[in-house]
Order: C-alpha cells, then structure tokens, then sequence
C-alpha cells in the first residue's frame, strides 16, 4: 500500500489535508472514499496507452495502415496465442533466456573472479588490471568478423559475444566495490583477528556486493542486448529465430511477438535482480523498512 | 587489580616521513590503570593509542604491552551487513560471552537488529560490548565518546566507568573532553607537540561526579595549560595598539 497516494484530496485545501493526515494515523476508517481515488489515480497513467492502442487498431482495420508495416495489436494478440498453442513461444524464449544466462554465467563469472582478485591483490592488480582496462575499449560486437572466423556462427560464438560483453561491467564493479570497501573497517575487523579467507567473506565481499550488484544491473543491459544482435546474425532456433523467419514471410505480428518476448525476458531478469538485491541488501534497507 | 594489562613506553618516537609526530615519550602504566590522554587537536593523542594498538610501528624507542588489546574509537565501525550479536561475536570467545556483553551495555533485546537502525549511542554501545566480550586486560579507546550528545556521553562515561571498577582492566583513553579524563581516569597526560608537557593525578574517589569543585578545579587547571602557549601567541596582538 502506497502512503503517498491516499486520498482524492486537492492540493492546497486546508480541510482535506487536515481529513488526510488523520486517515494516515486510523488506517481502515472512512477509507472507503480514498479506494476508489486509489483505483481511479492507478487507471490514470493506462489511459494515453489504452488510447493509443485503441487509436492503431482502429487505424488498422480502417485500412490506413497496412499489416506489413504494422500489424493490428488484435493481430499480434492472436499470433502470440498460436505460438503459445502451438508451443513454439515457450520452445524459442528457452532457447533464448539459456543462450543469454550461458553467456552471463561463464563472462560474469570470470569478470567477477577477476574482479575479487584484482580488488583484494595488489600484486594481481598490477599485474591484470591493465590489460583487462585496455581490452575494455573493444565493443564486443566489433569483434564479430573474428569470432564468426574463430568459431563459426554457432552457439560457442553466441556465447562468446555475450560472455565478453557481460565480462567488463561485472569486473570493474566487483573491482571497485572491493577497492571501496571502508578502510576503517577493515583496520578494525583486523585488530579483531580477522584476517585472510575471513577477512574476504566477513568484511571485503560483503562490502563490494552493492557494487556488484550496480555491475550486474548493468551486465544484464550488454547481455540482452548482444543476445538480440547474435540471435539475428543466425540462429536455428530462439526468438531470433523466429522473428527473422517471420520477417522473411511477411508476418509481421509474429516479429513484434518476438520484440514483445525481449521485453518480457529483460523485465523478468531486471524483476530478479531486484530481489536479490532486496535480499543481500537488507541491512542497507533496514532502516527505511523499519 | 590483577586483570589489567601492563604498558611501558621508553624514549618512544614516531615519524611520518619527515615529520615528527610523537617525540620521546616515556611513560609507564600500572595494570588495572586508569590514563587519560588530552591535548589540542594534532598533537599525537591518536597515534599514541595505535602504537600502543599496534597499528603503527614505533620509529624509535621501546615499546612493551604486556597482552593484547580491544579497540574502540570515534566511530563505532560495525559491519553494517552483520547483525548487533554477530558484531559484537567479532570479538567474542563464545555465544555466551556475546550475550552477556550485550547484556551489560543494555541492549540484550536488539541482538538480531542491523547496525542501520541503532542511534548513534547505542552503536558505540554495541562497539564496547564488541570490545569487552572477551574480557580483555587492556581496553583502548580513541575518542569513542566524541560523536554522541552530551546526555548520551554522561550516561556512557557511567557505563565505562562502572564495567573498568568492576573488570579491572586497564584503560588508555583519548579524548578532547578535559572533564571527562579528569571524571574517569587516575592520570591524565597532557600531550603537546608529541611530547608529555604535563601529568595530573586525580585522587578524587570514585564514583566522581561532575560539578565536584575538586574535578572543575582540575578540568580548569588542565585547561589552562593546554591553552597556555597559543594563548599568548594568539591573544596577545588583539589586546595591543
Ligand atoms: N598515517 C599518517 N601519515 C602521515 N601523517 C600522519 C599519519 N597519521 C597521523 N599523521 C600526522 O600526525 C599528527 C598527529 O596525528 P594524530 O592523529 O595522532 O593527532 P590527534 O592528536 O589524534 O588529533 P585529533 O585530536 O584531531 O584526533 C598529525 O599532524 C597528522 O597529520
Ligand atoms: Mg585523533
């Protein structure tokens, strides 16, 4: 339950604000008039999309704008239905989200690792940071000529691009968020006999997992995206798959199901991300939920 | 007063680089002693305590404490991602200690509470829990009072001096407050320009209270010496044509 939308009160009335902070100390009396101003203002900012979309469908059906520019939403309605009927929506997202998850499994773990070592050795610092800040500079898609040379443009090169390009956000992060873990801190934990493993899993990883997390957020970003890229370059199956065989036939509701599904896999590994924040990061929200 | 730790300081200097930050300081503590160290801001005080902490190495001199000690300082420095018991358990031997550390600075009740969420007076409380859990011979303490608000101070000064007459450790503390080394400590060192340029003893019994003419004449005398030399310096022009 949201506390800054309670009631339909209009801003500068005296009256209403007073009726409004005594309904924030007596949660659940006289509320009713509040619900439906809670239901009504929650409606509001689906109005200009319900409009919008009413307006293409309409300008669809009319014949102002052909299918094989944009389909009729109803249209991408009903191919999202045969696809999922058929099974071939669940087959293809699959196929996707574990060619992307592969990728941020093997180049997140290694830029992590990485990360953990550089952050806590000088001598490994001076040693890889470098080389690692010079590779930075190359966008992983430019490299494409050579991993389609190195490994053709199956699966391996799919991976390989998304694992290079999750690599440097959840390197530098990790890096950093070790590299910025309180001095203090650490002076302390050591005069209290807290040294090497402990001292990493007690006191340094600890402190760099909002960095991490920060590195995460943004690996995810570089992952769909190349993902998107790869899956176009070629594919035998996955949502890439699908939208260039659609384009290629002309259906053009199936290639906006496609561009729908990126979405909804973007919105549920940000959505998971989330949560995991919520949860490595209680003691940093302690005090807000409280 | 056998469960203090003993401290002896011989010609003791330290040197950042080129300079001379603590200079030959002699100094010997009993166990069970209670010493204060008081001094304008950058005259040594800290450094002083992590010598003694064995954070800092000595330039020259001889250094010799006689067990290990626990730390304290002007913040509380708990893990923010670990509870009150699991910081306070950083320096604890066993559960058991944990919770009776927690017990006697009175917040037994906010063991699985996140540091987030204490006040400013109740986290240097779970610091000194964390410090005494393992009944340590020596305590250190670098300003650990400095940040709180003088009613939480009063009551934390009642607090540190009930556990010291109580455990019998020894007690180096730091501080910028005159009043509260002359309230708590058996001797209080005048630090200045890292040298000892005065020691006073303080032979009011305890418990002492603030306001006894005794204390106020002391904190006044301490008071004046600190100020003295920069006085002069400082004031003198205002005061001529
Ligand atoms: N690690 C260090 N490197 C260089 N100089 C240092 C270092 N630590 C302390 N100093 C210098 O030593 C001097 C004394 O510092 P110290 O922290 O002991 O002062 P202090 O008496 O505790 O002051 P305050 O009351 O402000 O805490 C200062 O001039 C400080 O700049
Ligand atoms: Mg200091």
């Amino acid at each position: 339950m949201s506390v800054a939308v309670t009631s339909p009160a209009k801003p500068g009335d005296a009256t209403s604000k007073a009726m409004d902070q005594t309904r924030h100390r007596t949660p659940g009396i006289g509320t009713t008039g509040s619900t439906v101003g809670n239901f009504g203002r929650a409606l509001l900012p689906l109005v200009v999309p319900v409009l919008l979309l009413a307006a293409w469908q309409v300008a669809s059906v009319s014949g102002a704008l052909p299918p094989r520019i944009l389909p009729a939403p109803l249209a991408v309605v009903a191919a999202a239905k045969a696809l999922i009927v058929s099974g071939d929506l669940w087959r293809h997202l699959s196929v996707s989200a574990a060619r992307a998850f592969l990728g941020l499994a093997v180049g997140g773990g290694i830029g992590f690792a990485l990360g953990l070592l550089t952050g806590a050795s000088k001598w490994a610092e001076t040693f890889l940071d470098g080389t690692v800040q010079m590779l930075r500079a190359i966008p992983n898609l430019a490299l494409l000529p050579f991993v389609i040379i190195w490994f053709g443009i199956g699966e391996e090169a799919k991976t390989f691009l998304i694992a290079f390009g999750v690599f440097f956000p959840l390197y530098l992060n990790t890096y950093h968020g070790i590299r910025s873990v309180d001095p203090d801190l650490v002076e302390m934990a050591r005069a209290y006999g807290v040294r090497g493993a402990a001292l990493f899993w007690h006191v340094l990883l600890p402190g760099a997992t909002p960095s991490v997390l920060v590195g995460l957020r943004f690996a995810l970003g570089s992952m769909w995206l190349t993902l998107i890229a790869a899956e176009a370059l070629a594919a035998q199956s996955g949502i890439g798959y699908l939208t260039t065989t659609a384009r290629e036939f002309m259906q053009t509701d199936v290639v906006l199901v496609g561009a729908l599904l990126y979405a909804l896999l973007g919105k549920a590994a940000d959505t998971a991300v989330r949560l995991l924040e919520r949860v490595l990061l209680r003691w940093q929200t302690a005090r807000a939920s409280n | 007063m056998a469960n203090g730790a003993s401290i002896q300081l011989n010609g003791v200097s330290k040197a950042f680089g080129d300079r001379r930050v603590l200079d030959d300081i002699s100094l010997t503590i009993a166990p069970g002693e209670f010493v204060a160290v008081v001094g304008k801001s950058g005259c040594g005080k800290s450094t002083l305590l992590r010598l003694v902490a064995g954070l800092e190495t000595t330039t020259e001199g001889m250094l010799a404490v006689s067990a290990a000690p626990r730390l304290m300082f002007q913040d509380a420095r708990l893990l923010p991602w670990k509870r009150v018991g699991e910081n306070v358990a950083l320096g604890s031997p066993s559960p058991a200690a944990t919770a009776s550390a927690l017990a006697q600075v009175g917040l037994a009740d906010r063991d699985r509470d996140f540091p987030a969420v204490l006040s400013g007076g109740q986290k240097q409380r779970v610091a000194l829990a964390r410090a005494l859990a393992s009944a340590p011979p020596l305590l250190l303490l670098d300003e650990p009072l400095g940040a709180l608000d003088a009613l939480t101070r009063a009551e934390m000064q009642t607090l540190l001096s009930d556990l010291w007459r109580e455990r019998g450790f020894t007690a180096l503390l730091v501080t910028h407050d005159i009043e509260e080394a002359v309230l708590l400590a058996d001797r209080v060192i005048l630090l200045d320009a890292g040298r000892i340029a005065y020691t006073a003893l303080v032979t009011v019994p305890r418990p002492r209270r603030r306001g006894n003419a005794e204390i106020a004449a002391l904190t006044d005398e301490l008071l004046t010496r600190i100020l003295a030399p920069q006085a002069v310096a400082d004031f003198a022009p205002s005061f001529t044509i």
